[in-house]
């Protein structure tokens, strides 16, 4: 492995000497880094590293990133651009126990999910309860009664979820928002980590980082244990809405990581409920599609008509239980913003267990105490609108002017069951590489679960950070840019001697292995 | 999963598409290069011709100097055989290819696109058209080392190299039409008759075989042995001939390598115009008319082109066709028996296979 490829000039300061997180919680330092002696180390090496050395390598990772094609993709009226997420070189680190609490508490929420879904597909007795309102439900957009009275094989129905966490000021861990349709980013997690071995691997050496570039096959192995019933030797499929789709460089890289043909709308047929994908020998059968095509356009003969992404006749197939499709469609309704503020009673009704990952108090303006409450308190909420997504429509109370806020209780006035309250979380922070040195930025992350008989979450997920000063909006469509995320193996002591070894080693100029 | 029909078409046109723009930047690097200097001017005239695009061009253009064709031909967005559009067109293939394609090879078409995308004005005058040129065909060379390198020897590959081919022989046969044709009808430059050295050293030069004819015949260059060099020297990898057995050569591994049926009218095709080419080897009169073979040459290519798209590219969804193979978990082949009720055999499959074959043959009809 490489050795620091550059020692710090001591006549320019330490490049965390002014790092100062202010109230948020600090990834790196947390409470006190007396208490994280493995962030400590890592700590040390970072203030080991001239800044404009690392800003130049990154900026080098970068062009990388934007040479291999890891891109989204704009088109303009004649050309496709190919941009990149932009990347942060400081990766963003959780232990293993912090890593064990997300890891069960996601599991967990899945398993709630699935469970939900085939409940109100099926014999709704949570509304029969009334835990949940019947009309949350069944009234929702994405509740798709072509799904009802059919249950996909083993009564999975999010296959791949990525559920947003945030950290607030006390360090503690809540679920934001869950993403149960087609959840995107997880190429850029793996493809994060091999650009840190490409371009940082001096930062990473000697620190024991779980894997994460195992998850195309996980994916793979997880998809095709739900094939259905009696299918021997399944074809797996992924189905992209193509070249003009911003996330087709994901496509790509999962299907080459899974190993199966990534197939358009258009190379796929129904003939008697049978589906099948047009090869060069004629049509050969396909059991599983992992879908990235929206519910809306999957079908046009069940949904949108207008539709020329998706395959007429795919929904009787399903129904059939001659195919699986992951995420089963209709599951839209389960990550819902007004159903998401259930889900601590969903957990419960379903599992009899308290949920291990908290949700942000979420007040419903559907519900007379939660509209209420939330006019009440404007000033200090943040309000969000329950159809859309991407940080789209957020207003965010102690930011806003009064024109803002008044426009927004206007809106909620009009329209209460389009939105929800949450308190502002004081997201945690990450060092971040500025123009200006190191500074803290907020971050978020999202871990990705993938489900077939069981569930497997893939260690470490999509770090998101707000790279403005300031900003709590991580989305890429609003100034976002990402981290490489890592999960430390166990704290034993023998790491420990490890790790002072390698470092020891180092200092003597003695190759590690 | 067998390679998608979608993926074998946009293998095939990324070939072709790569050798177009090769054999196109070649054509204007020796036109550029070689044919200057003359009392009588360049003659740009008889690249539209080669094209068919005349009526095209002046529909944009008023004449045909230098200026206004280089641009015709390099990066005109408007005009479809333009080098522009040509790499636009490979990268297009190339893009929907990429879970198939290595990272070089999309990074490589990539850098293609982008060189002419961005070329600067000054980069097409005719002082700097050559080395304008010999970028862009380092660039189709670096494509087809690269792919040589890491494309995968299933199926897609043999169609990537079945465009390349079909496409080259295309070209060459175009070539040799438009420069007979030229001296025939008195249009070439100034009194250029059959003899013409410059003519027929051009004409080498331009599909890269000069060198090689060197080789095999000394002595002046002779109108007729360079056609039949052209058409049908084995070992210049730019014949008619060498194309036609190399596209050959890709149909039979499709079957033989990757297990991939090859329908008749295939394979009865390819050996037409192979009987053709052979036929016409052994016709002493064969420069008298060059523009007839070369005119059953572009037929049979573009019926060739015909038969790969309906044999391999066009999937036919005729239910009646595909229930036969759709339920095989469900039911055991007809023809599988028990062995102990061997005397019902003869009785129920004899009829069924029967109909199965009338079937099929009403599809195929």
């Amino acid at each position: 492995m490489a050795q620091l490829s550059a020692f710090r000039d001591t006549s320019e300061p330490a490049l965390l000497s002014n790092y100062r997180p202010g109230n948020s919680f600090c990834e790196l330092m947390g409470d006190g880094v007396e208490d994280r002696p493995r962030l400590l180390e890592f700590w040390q090496r970072l203030e080991q590293l001239p800044f404009a050395d690392l800003s130049v390598r990154a900026a080098d990772a970068l062009h990388d990133l934007y040479e291999r094609g890891v891109t989204f993709t704009v088109y303009s009226d004649r050309d496709a651009i190919d941009r990149t997420l932009p990347f942060d070189a400081i990766p963003r680190v959780l232990t293993a126990s912090e890593w064990d609490i997300i890891d069960l508490g996601v599991k967990q929420r899945v398993a709630a999910l699935n469970l939900f879904l085939a409940d109100i597909y099926g014999k709704q007795l949570i509304l029969k309860d009334a835990v949940v309102p019947r009309d949350l439900v069944l009234g929702n957009a994405n509740y798709r009664p072509e799904m009802q009275g059919f249950t996909p094989a083993l009564g999975t129905y999010v296959h791949i979820a990525g559920i947003d966490l945030v950290r607030g000021a006390n360090g503690e861990f809540y679920v934001l928002e869950d993403n149960a349709r087609t959840p995107s980013g997880v190429s850029y997690v793996v493809e994060n980590r091999h650009l840190m071995q490409r371009a940082f691997p001096d930062l990473l050496e000697g620190f024991n980082v779980r894997d994460v570039s195992d998850y195309g096959q996980k994916l793979r192995e997880k998809l095709i244990e739900t094939a259905p019933p009696g299918c021997d030797n399944p074809q797996l499929v992924l189905l992209s809405p193509g070249v003009f789709n911003s996330a087709y460089y994901e496509h790509i890289f999962l299907a080459r990581e899974m190993g199966v043909t990534l197939v358009e709308g258009r190379d796929l047929v129904v003939v008697d409920k049978r589906l099948f994908a047009k090869t060069i020998t004629g049509l050969q059968a396909v059991d599983v599609v992992y879908r990235r095509v929206d519910d809306d356009f999957l079908d046009p003969l069940a949904f949108n008509p207008d539709s020329l992404l998706g395959v007429p006749g795919i929904m009787e197939c399903l129904r059939a239980g001659n195919v699986t499709i992951a995420n089963a469609p209709g599951t839209g309704v389960a990550d819902d913003k007004a159903v998401y503020a259930y889900m601590p009673q969903i957990i419960k009704y379903y599992l009899n267990e308290d949920p291990v990952l908290s949700n942000v108090e979420t007040h419903i303006c559907r519900e007379a105490d939660g509209l209420a409450y939330t006019l009440e308190h404007l000033e200090e909420l943040v309000v969000k609108p329950v159809g859309e997504s991407g940080g789209y429509g957020i207003v965010i109370g102690p930011m806003a002017d009064k024109k803002q806020i008044e426009a927004c209780r206007k809106a909620i006035m009009a329209n209460p069951e389009n939105f929800i309250a949450q308190p502002m979380i004081r997201l945690s922070v990450c060092p971040t590489l500025t123009d200006e040195g190191v500074a803290p930025r907020h971050v978020d992350l999202r871990p990705f679960a993938v489900t077939g008989k069981d569930t497997w979450v893939l260690p470490g997920g999509l770090t998101r950070v707000a790279l403005r000063q300031g900003s709590i909006v991580v989305n890429s469509s609003q100034g976002g840019g990402t981290k490489d995320t890592w999960v430390l193996m166990e704290e034993s002591p023998q790491t420990e001697k490890t790790a002072q070894k390698t470092q020891h080693q180092r200092q003597n100029g003695t190759p590690t292995a | 999963m067998n390679l998608l029909a979608r993926q074998a078409e946009s293998l095939f046109w990324l070939g072709r598409y790569i050798e177009r723009t090769a054999g196109l930047t070649r054509i204007l690097l020796v036109q550029t290069a070689f044919d200057r200097g003359r009392a009588q001017g360049t003659n740009w005239d008889w690249l539209l011709a080669l094209y068919d695009e005349s009526e095209d061009f002046y529909k944009r253009y008023a004449e045909t100097d230098s200026e206004s064709v280089i641009h015709y031909f390099v990066n005109d967005a408007e005009h479809p055989g333009s080098v522009l559009r040509c790499l636009e067109a490979a990268r297009t293939n190339a893009r929907a290819l990429r879970a198939m394609i290595s990272t070089d090879f999309w990074m490589q078409t990539n850098r293609a696109y982008r060189r002419v995308k961005d070329l600067p004005e000054k980069a097409l005058r005719e002082s700097r058209l050559a080395n304008t040129c010999e970028a862009i065909q380092i660039d189709c060379y670096a494509l087809y080392g690269i792919s040589n390198s890491t494309l995968y020897r299933d199926a897609g590959w043999r169609f990537f190299d079945l465009g390349k081919q079909l496409e080259r022989a295309d070209q060459m046969s175009r070539l040799l039409d438009v420069r007979f044709a030229q001296i025939q009808t008195g249009a070439a430059e100034s009194s250029a008759a059959l003899g013409d050295f410059t003519h027929w050293s051009m004409l080498l030069r331009a599909c890269g075989g000069h060198h090689a004819y060197r080789r095999l015949v000394s002595g002046p260059l002779q109108p007729e042995n360079v056609a039949r060099f052209l058409i049908f020297e084995q070992s210049f990898a730019r014949s008619i001939s060498h194309c036609i057995g190399e596209s050959e050569q890709s149909v039979l591994e499709l079957r033989t390598v990757c297990d991939v049926p090859t329908p008749t009218r295939l394979l009865k095709r390819l050996s037409d115009l192979k009987d053709m080419i052979h036929l016409a080897k052994g016709d002493p009169g064969l420069i008298t008319h060059l523009h007839v073979f070369n005119d059953a040459t572009q037929r049979h290519l573009i019926e060739l082109t015909n038969d790969l798209g309906a044999c391999y590219f066009e999937i036919d969804v005729d239910p009646a066709l595909v229930t036969i193979d759709a339920t095989p978990d469900l039911h055991e082949p007809e023809w599988i028996q028990p062995a102990d009720s061997n005397d019902d055999v003869k009785s129920t499959t004899e009829p069924s296979q029967e109909t199965k074959s009338q079937s099929q043959s009403q599809i195929s009809n």
